[in-house]
Parts: C-alpha cells; structure tokens; sequence
C-alpha cells in the first residue's frame, strides 16, 4: 500500500465528525417526523393483506348468507303449517272446537309464513318448528284431522281455503308436509310454536303413525273418500327436490375448490439505451417447471356469471446460464525454446527447453437455477357455460402478488455475473405487484357437488425498477392446473 | 462506541427517546461516512435523514451476530449516499478531468494535507473509482462485499481498485510537482 492510500486509510477509517456547529437537534426532528409520519412499508403491506383478507371473508359470508337464506324461508313456511296441523290434531279431542281449531291453526300458518316473508324472520323459530330438512318432503295427515271434515263437510272448506292461501304467498317454495303426530298421551306438552293463536297447542312428538306422503293438493278430494285411518296410507312418491317445480332456482351459488399444477415463467427484457443487455439478459435466464397450489372460491350468479378469489402459492424456477471470456496466460513447462543445428550438415547440436507464458482466453460457463416464490391473491370475474355434465368459461382480472423470496444470479449493467436475493436491486421480481390473470376453465360434474377442473392460466406482471439502467421487465407466467371443487347448493 | 441489546429492544419498541439516544451515538461516525462517500456534501442532511430512518426501520431485521451495529447502519449510510450521488450527479460516462482552477495547492509531503484537501483530491477520481477505493481502502470491506454493494462482478471490483490507484498515484505526482513552486513561493 502507497504512502497516500496508508494516509487515507489512517485518516478516514473509523473517522468521526464532532457536532459542533451541525444541526443536529434540527435533523432529529426530521428523522421524528419522518419516523412518526409515515408507516414501514411492510406495515402497509401488512395491512393491505388484511384488507384483502377481510374483503374475502366478507365474500364468504356474503355468500354463505345468499345461498341459505332462501331455502330457510321454505323451511319456515313449511315448519309453521306442519306444526299448526299437529296442533288442529291435537284439538280435536273435542270434536265440536276441531273443525274451528283447525281453521284458525291453518289460518296461522298463513299468517306465520306472510310474517314470515315479511319480516324475513326466518329461521330459528322456523328450525324448532320443522324439525329435519328431510322431513320437509311429506304431508302426514292425522286421524283426528282427517275425520273432523267427514263429520262436518264444510272442515274441508279450511283446508282448501288453506292451501289456496299458502299458494298465493309462498307456496312456490314449500314443499306440503305434515309431520308425524303424537299419541293422545303424550298431548298436554309445552307449546314450541309461539305465535300460533291456537290455544292448547301441542308440539309434535317422534313417535309417530305411519307416514304417508301426499300432496296437499290431493288432500281434500282424498279426505272426501276416507273413511278410517287405514285409508290414508296411501303411499305416495317423494318429491325430488332437484325437479321439484315449486322450487325456487336460487341466483347465486357459492363453490369453493383447491388446485395444483404446474408453471413456467418467462423474463422479457427491454431497453432502450441498452438493448444488447436486455437481449442477453432474457437469453440468461429462461424458466423452468415450477409448482402452483390454491384454493379458490366463486360466487356464481345465475349460474353463469362468476366472481373468482383465493389465494395462491408459487414456487418458480428458472436457469441462468451465461458463458464468459476471460483473458489469461497459460504456462507451459519444458517447451522447446532454442535449437542449434550444425550448418554443414543440418544435424542439431542443441537444444534449449524452458518454461514459457503465452496469452489465452479461458470461457466459463456459469449455470445456476434461480428461485422465486410468490403468494397471490387473484380478483376475477367471469363467465361459464354449462352443457350436460360440462362446464366451461373464462374468468379474467387482477391479481395481488407478494414475492417473499428470490435468490440466484443474474448479470449486471456491466454484463458481470453477480448473485441477488430478495433485497437487493438487482433482483426481478417486486416485493408487491398488481398483475392480469386470464383463466380459462373446463369441468366436469362428477356428481351434483363435485366437479374436476382444468385451468390452463395465464398471468402478466411487471418486473422490479432497476434503478441505474433504463431496463424494464415484463414476467410472464404460464400454469397449467387441476382442481377438484365443491359446490354448495 | 457501545451499543447494548437493551437499546436496540427499545429502539423496535418505537420508544423515542432510546431511539434519540442511538441516534446521538451514530451521528458522528454516519456523518464522517455521509461527508467522505457524498460527492456533492450540501445533501448530507437529507442523506443522514434518509439513513437514520431506513436505520429505525429495518432495526428488527439487524443481527448481532454478522456485523457491528456501527458497521451496519455504515452500509445503509453508503448506500443511500451512493444513490444520492446518482440521482444528483448522474453516472457519467467519461473520466472527470482534475481543472486546473480546483487543484489544491498543496504540501509536497501527504502527511501534511488536511482533511479536506485529501477528500478533494478523492472525489475527483472517476466515478466508479472512487466508490471501490474508499470502500476497499479506507473502510476495509472485500471485494465480494463490493460486488454485491454496487451491483459489480468481483474481478470489476478489483480492476476498478487497481485503476483507481492507479489514477490517485498519476494525480498525486502532478500534484506533487505542482506544489513544490508553490511552496517555495510561500516560503
């Protein structure tokens, strides 16, 4: 080391500047400021994904909430007439009040099932009342019941009326049933059905009579031939629920599903003042197979149009390689320097060997595979098309990209080999980045839930700044995916 | 200089007044690195402000094990003070040519420069230069740690190291001839 470098070395290193004049009470202030202003940017990042987070589960929700609601006020309505049926069976120990009982119990359903949809009051009254979703599917009819109307014609008139009423609010939805009733035994028990204006009013017991399914349609002109309990086991079909006309078609449907495929990236360079590094850059690095997992939900409307979030893992993967020439000198030992020969005759009659230097070019090929990995948040719209068992369609929109890791190699603005990991500026992918998705899907409908899916996607993003060259990335990513998802009805 | 854990906690913890007490503790040394790294030294302000807050706020990420807090928030300093000479300066092209006009008169013997005539003389190497000379010379870092600080190869590094001593030992001798008239005139 020179006298001066010896100098700057003594002089600088380990160096420290006094106060004195400086303003550093004024810097501090700044520094306070600045430290009290603003939030990290890893806070904000944080927050951003809880923002996203909650807007998710407020999707969820939202979408659990449209998808049930519906079919709990079919519930309710159905639940209320059920239960006020028993209860007119339970009247009619007094055979005289049965026929008014009855009247005022069915009027009740009426009442019930329009406050019902009124006040969409739906659901835990409605639940006690209607004890399982399956027994929504018959009508049980009593004895006590069906025998009040033969002794005074008009009991028929009720019913009728009833199902008249129930048909014009919102029988559309209801499925006729009546559940099975008690013993006479068992009648003096609490009354669960609060609002019902029947006095005297008992819940159903599970032990029952035999069911028997009808439809509430049949019910008079059937009540007009029995004459004995026997002739209302007449069996009849069970409604399916899925062709069921009465049944309202539900807009929105909620399907949740997990995927898993493969990806491959691909770096595209630009420059305008350096576009032979741009070039070399993107021959250097090239993408190679990576994975992809997720797990999805899609709130559908009308079966048709979809709204598509989630979140995202991907671990990418590419190869740097890149030769570089380097100029150095090669010693050879014992090589033939000097060679005597004798003049007359041409024989040699030395020789001197030695050691020599001479100038080459060695080429290094560098090969290393870089790693990216990436957590996502994809917001998508689309539309599906469904033909048979199939569906089909496109969805397309933003997407939310968090790179929490890189390393590898890569070349600089010099075109030298150097190594970069998440924090450093060399490094292409952004910590945070707003990209484009389109995803195109087809599915098979293994069974009413569940259907398979493929998705081929693909993704754009923009690449890191990079601060001292004009150079500006584009990432594309190409995944290839399989997933299994589950509809929620 | 001694820093404890304890302040360190503090200073994570958001408390103000430990994070005052570190930063008193650093200033001098940050602004001496701020001064000498800084081609235009007007902006040493805003480098020190911008340091000391990227210093509070990757605090958490800091370990004790690899490295001196000193040396730690050094590397931040540099850093900032290096993008503070791009985005005010530029990166140029060519080689800064030494103008007659700004060559310091100056004492034959090194050892009797100031300060500021050394700084002066090192800002004027080429840049590029002048970052690896400090860094490799006068704060002892390796080529390596140079490479990934500026974003070079390491044989970039060294090539850059041997110009600029190179550039320093052929300015010094003018200089040297030139101070020798100038001398004997004060005398």
């Amino acid at each position: 080391m020179s006298q001066i470098e010896d100098e700057y070395k003594k002089r600088f290193n380990q160096q420290e500047l006094s106060n004195g004049d400086f303003d550093s009470e004024g810097l501090w202030g700044a520094i306070a400021e600045d430290l009290d202003q603003t939030q990290p940017k890893e806070n904000q990042q944080k927050r951003r994904f809880l923002f996203f987070f909650l807007l998710l589960t407020g999707a969820l929700i939202g979408t659990y909430y449209f998808s049930t609601s519906s079919q709990q006020i079919v519930e309710n309505t159905v639940g209320n007439y059920a239960n006020t049926d028993s209860n007119a069976e339970a009247n009619t120990e007094a055979n005289a009040e049965a026929n008014v009982n009855t009247q005022k119990a069915l009027n009740s359903l009426v009442l019930s099932s329009k406050e019902a949809e009124q006040q969409n009051l739906p659901t835990k009254t409605a639940k006690k009342a209607a004890p399982t979703a399956e027994s929504v599917k018959t009508i049980h009819a009593t004895p006590e019941l069906t025998q009040a109307p033969l002794k005074e014609s008009r009991a028929v008139k009720p019913l009728a009326t009833i199902e008249k009423e129930v048909r014009s609010t919102r029988t559309n939805e209801i499925r006729s049933t009546v559940f099975p009733v008690e013993n006479n035994s068992t009648k003096k028990q609490s009354v669960a059905a609060e609002k019902q204006p029947v006095e005297n009013l008992n819940p159903p017991a599970p032990q029952a009579i035999d069911r028997m399914s009808m439809s509430l349609s049949t019910l008079p002109t059937l009540l007009s031939f029995v004459k004995s309990d026997a002739d209302l086991q007449v069996p009849l079909p069970v409604l399916n629920r899925e062709s069921d006309p009465l049944k309202k078609e539900k807009s929105f449907a909620w399907q949740i599903g997990v995927w898993g495929g493969s990806n491959l990236i691909n770096f595209n360079y630009k420059s305008d003042n350096s576009p032979d590094l741009a070039k070399l850059k993107a021959q250097a690095e090239t993408g190679e197979l990576g994975i992809s997992l997720g797990l999805n939900t899609t709130l559908s409307w009308k079966n048709r149009w979809l709204f598509n979030t989630g979140i995202e893992y991907h671990r990418l993967w590419s190869k740097f390689e890149t030769k570089q020439q380097k100029s150095i000198q090669i010693n050879k030992e014992n090589q033939l320097l000097k060679a005597w020969t004798d003049g007359f005759t041409g024989d040699t009659l030395n020789r001197q060997y030695g050691d020599i230097t001479i100038d080459g070019i060695a080429t290094r090929t560098v090969v290393h595979y870089n790693q990216y990995q990436q957590f996502s948040i994809p917001i998508e719209i689309g539309l599906q098309q469904t033909s048979q068992q199939l569906v089909y369609g496109v969805t397309l929109g933003g997407i939310l990209n968090f790179t929490t890791k890189q390393s590898g190699k890569t070349l600089s603005k010099d075109a030298a080999v150097i190594d970069f990991d998440t924090n450093n500026a060399m490094a292409p992918f952004k910590k945070f980045s707003i990209g484009l998705r389109v995803n195109p899907f087809v599915g098979y409908r293994i069974s009413t839930a569940w259907t398979i899916k493929v998705h081929p996607q693909w993704t754009w993003q923009a690449g890191a700044n990079f601060d001292d060259t004009d150079l500006k990335l584009n990432i594309h990513q190409f995944n290839l995916n399989l997933g299994l998802a589950y509809s929620f009805d | 200089m001694e820093v404890d854990y304890d302040l360190i906690q503090s200073c994570i913890a958001q408390d103000r007044k430990a994070q005052k007490q570190l930063y008193e503790l650093l200033l001098p040394y940050l602004r001496a690195i701020a001064n000498r790294y800084l081609r235009d030294t007007s902006y040493i302000k805003d480098v020190l402000q911008e340091s000391f807050v990227k210093i509070f706020r990757s605090l958490d990420k800091y370990n004790f094990d690899k490295a001196p807090l000193k040396q730690w928030a050094a590397k931040i300093t540099i850093n900032s003070a290096f993008n503070y000479n791009k985005r005010v300066i530029g990166v140029p092209k060519e080689e800064f040519v030494v103008a007659s006009h700004e060559t310091p008169i100056l004492p034959a013997n090194v050892q009797n420069w100031t300060d500021d005539d050394l700084l002066l003389t090192l800002k004027k190497m080429p840049e590029g230069y002048f970052e690896v000379f400090n860094l490799f010379v006068v704060d002892g870092y390796a080529h390596e740690e140079i490479a990934v600080m500026l974003g070079i190869s390491e044989a970039l590094s060294r090539k850059r190291l041997s110009r600029a001593k190179a550039w320093l030992k052929k300015n010094y001798e003018k200089i040297d001839l030139r101070a020798q008239p100038n001398r004997s005139s004060i005398s």
